[in-house]
């Protein structure tokens, strides 16, 4: 008998739940519980009659205050049915109640024959977009509300809202975005779209400019994160310049995590299970030498937004998240911009108008300290002649053309460029014993010599994205994106340790992917907004490597070989973001995708759910995403994949990953100053890629070579189960911040085909994360503090030791005996830290000064640990440690 | 929902784990059968924990009392502990080339079994010794790899390399064997050593050379018919340029060997951070079936 595998059963179960909450949801609005409905007019003036009507049957009727105020009204009516109490209330009025959605009417004229169509009671659509007063920067994410009728709307990509559905008048609105004060104003239902400007939130010195709005409820969807990118980018962290990713963690759901590229999760995912997106465009890789610095760059990017698990169906292609940032368009006002220096780079960003409809954006940084110590030192001692390299230096540039030809029109036409260079070569004996009395210059202990350590390694990202914004009417907008996107790596090694022998590698990872998005905002009615597009990715994916070994001139050893891999994915998927109630949202979505090559069409569901009670949110959120790519490196070799990954797309030998993901949460909003947000989540992930010795280093010379089936062959599938709470207190007015993130959860995996039957904690399983920064500014000053406490990463420990000789040794080897993977901890990571900034006008220029102290305790956190079993005495166990304190000096200036 | 709900929550989700010390031992098996030897001793030890001295075999490490039985072909062979920790075959059986092999022990409340095949039996046909003319330059160090993860850490002997120059002559060997294919259909594995006796001195990494290899036989090169071979090199350090290469002896090894064993050694490379895979079922160690062939050359 055939036996029924238990994901099959709980992929069904999850379909079927799934569904059947869709199907609840969409019957929600048709739930109406009978109940007596009693009204006694005479002669009652209009307004009051529907005022106490609305009042007693809980209600809320939208109308022009004009059309009623001076008639009257006579009616009797016992039942049940709402519809028939309006029309006994506005018989004889020329008016009928219409139904937007649950307990919401719209009260309209009755066309009469023979009469002119009157526009009082005729509906519209509400609709404009809203923009920096000053730079003309159209806001994503920015919410227009309707206090009366206790609605609103977010705008999109571009900027654009729309309320349709509403009857022909005024309306007062309240504007809001993040770091912007909340404007207050009547905005007119017209065919014209308006533009509504808002201004920035300056503190009195003209400096910082932070947020301190109070978040409106309907800001908050489930499974989006709206970054703010000027307050968190201020929170203190290393390597002490503003960095966009690093400044990340600083959110309970993203953990930093500890590899030499850099890396970050979410959830308790892997790095490589979060879509990064800069124009629409997805970037590969996201760090700089040593993941020090991310290739964000903070001041270039106007909208940030974080999707965590759970995300809407436009957005997909990963399991745990998607960062998608956009760049500012530019200032349409005048030219601004600012000059950063730091430890490690310097930046500089300048936005300005060409004309009154065009704008630009350019910013760049680049670290300097190959400028300060030179790239190539000529090294000479009187017979030979050399030249050491130390070029190591990274850059990254970003420019943006928007263009704005009419207000239903915008075109962009985003760039942007990275690259780091690690270009070393050392062909001198570096022994300090050979060094002369002085260490200094560096030629006193440095020798030609005909052998050689040389590495060249250099990696880039290419994108170009370009958009056009299309309002074809008021209640349908446009979105087309079309973008390349490529990323380059290649490693040079060249290393001659004897006079005959020599190791020559060349390594090569290219990608480059080619896409064309569309995507449909239709505002379908007062209640329904509909999302829907279609996009074609083209992916090709080359590596090649052509390296030779030579151990002596009669003993050699070549490699030459070449991977190339292209795929084609359709994508289309449509969501509704439904509001039955004042109260209530409903998004579900289906996206749909296929991988040429690979098997079969993947359905994708999501739904996420919103109940708005003002100072209460609660939110849930589910789906099914779905991976194509794999992220893979060989774990063996040191002449390839020495800092690269390889992105392998799934085909009909590998399937793709795919996880369920469930979070329920809420958000608390006390006031114009405290916000409060706790979450709970739990993700289930198939069809890893989980590596077959966990513990296998990287340390060999030759290796199984760079064929995708070699790669493979050194991972196996595997399933994740993660799951936690996160909690997020902030407390900002202003002058003063308080930011706290606490995380607790699991991440765990197992491989089934290597025999484990129980899931063990996953490489970057932290089960408790708590960060605290205070922080307060004056005019001229702004000192904080931070802590962070996390628990330690697991380890693989052993649990005894043990020898076993050999027939070719006469020594018997000490054996250590690792029965589990990462079955141990590392000592918790604390680190406290003090800021200070110091700000100061030069003419037109604000500049600021300031210096991070990063482990102000010196506290000794460990690393990583070691065991060493070859003492017969006992095992030495060595750990290591990190840093001990570290000033991180930033001066700014902004003009 | 009340605090202490949340906090049983909090607990729940994000309880720490911890080790689980591994208290009682785990037997560990070491046995090598040779074809058309008499059937090996095999030695059976206990794990101890990490802070216990590890003697090679005594009262502390040694498994006693344990039942061994091994089966070639279909043929029972048992044992009995001759010392400490190491059991003999109550009659003295020849290993039969291409037998298949079982082994099972019982010993306190664990119960291991193994298998293996005893290889057709190999030898060294011929060997070809070259040394370069003149010493030639050479890089003395440990390894030249620095991982940029040391290097975030104040653990400097990370990039205490310990490099210095100096002069090496590089010998060559080649080895040369009659293919497995001549008398079996199996695949086998070969382990090929050199193994110079420098003394202290050897300082040269044999990162950049190769005195050792375990690879599939298939896959060494042939050299005349029904012959493989194999050439590996090492370097022997001299002080001047009118040294002489310094006498010392080599021992050259050939193993013919099942996957078995080539995964046992093969990983053993970095015994603190991983475990060599063992074919041992329920416990730990090696039990493979081996032809070996060894030589010690005086090279002058």
């Amino acid at each position: 008998m055939r036996s029924i595998p238990r994901g099959w059963i709980f992929d069904k179960l999850f379909r079927f739940f799934y569904l059947a909450l869709v199907a609840v949801s969409f019957n929600v609005d048709g739930v109406a519980r009978a109940q007596e409905i009693s009204v006694n007019f005479v002669a009652e003036p209009l307004s009051e009659a529907l005022k106490a009507f609305s009042e007693a049957q809980r209600i809320d009727l939208v109308y022009t205050q004009s059309r009623v105020q001076r008639n009257t009204t006579t009616c009797r009516y016992r039942g049940d049915d709402l519809s028939a109490a309006l029309t006994c209330i506005l018989s004889g009025q020329n008016l009928k109640a219409v139904r937007l959605r649950r307990r919401q009417y719209v009260l309209v004229e009755v066309e009469q024959p023979g009469l002119p169509n009157s526009t009082i009671g005729d509906l519209g659509t509400l609709h404009g977009f809203v923009s920096d007063a000053q730079s003309k920067e159209t806001l994503p994410g920015a919410h227009v509300y309707l206090p009366r009728l206790s609605i609103g709307a977010a705008t999109n990509d571009a900027g654009y809202y729309a309320i349709p559905s509403l009857s022909i008048g005024e309306y007062r609105a309240k504007i809001s975005f993040l770091g912007y004060a909340t404007l207050d104003t009547l905005l007119q239902v017209s065919e014209q779209s308006t533009v509504v400007r808002l201004n920035r939130r300056i503190l009195e010195s003209q400096i910082l400019i932070v947020s301190s709005e109070r978040r409106e409820p309907y800001e908050v969807e489930p499974g989006v994160r709206h970054i703010p990118v000027d307050r968190i980018s201020k929170l203190p962290g290393f390597p002490g310049e503003a960095d966009l990713l690093q400044s990340l963690r600083w959110l309970p759901s993203v953990q930093r995590v500890r590899t030499n590229q850099g890396g970050l999760i979410v959830r308790g995912g892997e790095p490589d299970q979060i879509l990064y997106l800069i124009d629409g465009a997805p970037v590969y890789h996201m760090w700089h030498i040593g993941g020090l610095l991310s290739i964000y760059q903070p001041e270039a990017f106007k909208d940030v937004r974080l999707y965590r698990g759970s995300f809407p169906a436009e957005h997909g292609g990963r399991l745990s998240a998607v960062l998608d940032a956009e760049f500012k368009d530019g200032t349409l006002d005048r030219v601004t911009g600012m000059a950063g220096i730091g430890l490690l780079s310097a930046r500089v960003f300048v936005e300005g108008p060409l004309n009154d409809k065009i704008s630009f954006m350019v910013s760049g940084r680049r670290s300097y300290i190959d400028r300060i110590t030179g790239r190539r030192h000529p090294v000479d001692d009187g017979i030979m002649q050399d030249t050491m390299r130390t070029g190591i230096y990274l850059y990254d540039l970003s420019a943006k053309l928007a263009w704005r030809p009419s207000t239903k029109q915008r075109v962009t036409l985003g760039v942007y460029g990275s690259a780091d260079i690690l270009d070393i070569r050392l062909p001198a004996n570096l022994s300090l014993a050979n060094a002369s009395s002085s260490l200094l210059p560096l030629r006193n202990w440095l020798r030609p010599s005909n052998l050689i350590f040389e590495i060249d390694t250099r990696w880039s990202n290419r994108l170009i994205s370009a958009r056009y914004h299309y309002l074809h009417s008021d209640q349908i907008f446009l979105t087309l994106t079309a973008y390349g996107t490529s990323y380059r790596a290649h490693e040079r090694i060249f290393i001659r340790p004897t006079a005959i022998s020599s190791v020559n590698s060349m390594y090569g990872v290219d990608i480059l992917d080619v896409g064309a998005k569309l995507d449909v905002d239709y505002y379908f009615s007062f209640s329904h907004h509909i999302r829907a597009g279609i996009s074609v990715i083209q992916r090709g994916f080359s590596s090649d490597l052509d390296a030779l070994i030579l151990q002596t001139n009669a003993i050699s050893e070549s490699t030459d070989e070449r991977s190339t891999m292209d795929n084609t994915e359709i994508i289309i998927y449509a969501q509704d973001t439904w509001k039955p109630t004042r109260r209530l949202q409903i998004q579900p979505g289906v996206r749909f995708s296929q991988l040429r090559g690979s098997n079969g069409l993947r359905v994708s569901p999501r739904l996420g759910i919103r109940y708005d009670m003002d100072k209460v949110i609660v939110r849930m959120a589910s789906g099914i995403n779905v991976q194509y790519l794999h992220q893979v490196r060989d774990r063996y070799s040191v002449l390839y994949d020495l800092i690269s990954y390889r992105w392998i797309p799934a085909s009909r030998s590998v399937a793709p990953s795919y996880s369920y993901h469930l979070s329920f949460g809420g958000s608390l909003l006390l006031g114009t100053s405290f916000t409060a947000d706790i979450d709970l989540y739990a993700q289930l992930t198939y069809g890893l890629l989980l590596p077959r010795n966990e513990q296998q280093s990287k340390d060999g010379l030759a290796g199984p070579g760079i064929e995708v089936g070699a790669i493979l062959g050194q991972y196996t599938r595997g399933r994740a189960l993660a799951h936690g709470v996160e909690v997020n207190l902030q407390y900002d007015r202003g002058s003063s911040i308080i930011w706290m993130s606490y995380a607790a959860g699991r991440s765990r995996s197992r491989a089934p085909e290597l025999g484990e039957t129980q899931l063990r904690p996953g490489r970057y399983d932290v089960p408790q994360r708590l960060q605290i920064a205070l922080q307060r500014s004056t005019r001229h000053w702004m000192y904080g503090i931070s802590g962070k406490w996390r628990s330690g990463y697991p380890i693989t420990v052993p649990e005894a030791r043990y020898a076993v000789g050999d027939p070719l040794s006469e020594n018997i080897e000490g054996l250590l005996y690792f029965p589990k993977i990462n079955n141990g901890r590392l000592p918790p990571h604390i680190n406290y830290g003090l800021q200070g900034a110091y700000r100061f006008g030069v003419g037109a220029v604000a500049v600021q000064v300031k210096l991070d102290i990063n482990n102000l305790t010196f506290r000794r956190n460990v690393i990583d640990r070691e065991f060493d079993p070859s003492i017969p005495e006992h095992v030495v166990i060595t750990s290591r440690y990190g840093f001990p304190a570290y000033p991180l000096l930033e001066l700014t200036a902004r003009f | 929902m009340r605090p202490r709900s949340l906090l049983i929550i909090v607990f729940f989700l994000g309880a720490c784990d911890a080790v689980q010390p591994e208290n009682s031992p785990i037997l560990v098996v070491e046995a090598f059968v040779m074809p058309g030897e008499p059937l090996p001793e095999i030695i059976l030890r206990q794990t101890t924990p990490l802070r216990s001295p590890y003697h090679l075999l005594d009262q502390s490490t040694a498994a006693s009392g344990a039942q061994v039985d091994l089966r070639m072909k279909d043929e029972l062979i048992s044992y009995s502990m001759q010392d400490l920790g190491r059991y003999m075959p109550l009659d003295p059986v020849i290993a039969v080339p291409g037998a298949s092999l079982g082994l099972t022990v019982q010993w306190e409340n664990q119960s291991i079994m193994a298998e293996s095949q005893v290889p057709p039996p190999i030898s060294l046909d011929s060997i070809s010794i070259s040394v370069s003319d003149a010493p030639v330059q050479g890089l003395l160090l440990d390894s030249v790899f620095i991982d940029p993860f040391l290097v975030d850490s104040l653990g400097l002997q990370a990039l205490g390399a310990g490099a210095r120059e100096g002069l090496v002559y590089l010998v060559e060997a080649t080895l040369y064997w009659t293919d497995s294919s001549s008398q079996d259909s199996n695949e086998w594995w070969m382990r090929t050593q050199l193994l110079p006796n420098l003394g202290e001195d050897r300082r040269l990494s044999d990162y950049f050379l190769s005195p050792e290899v375990v690879q599939l036989e298939s896959e060494i090169p042939s050299a005349n018919s029904g012959q493989r071979s194999w050439s590996g090199a090492y370097a022997v350090p001299v002080g001047t340029r009118g040294d002489q290469v310094p006498g010392h002896e080599l021992r050259v090894s050939i193993i013919r060997c099942t996957q078995a064993y080539a995964d046992f050694i093969s990983g053993r490379s970095n015994p603190s951070e991983t475990e060599p895979p063992s074919n041992i079922v329920g416990g730990v160690g090696i039990f493979a079936g081996l032809a070996l062939d060894t030589l010690t050359i005086e090279i002058q």
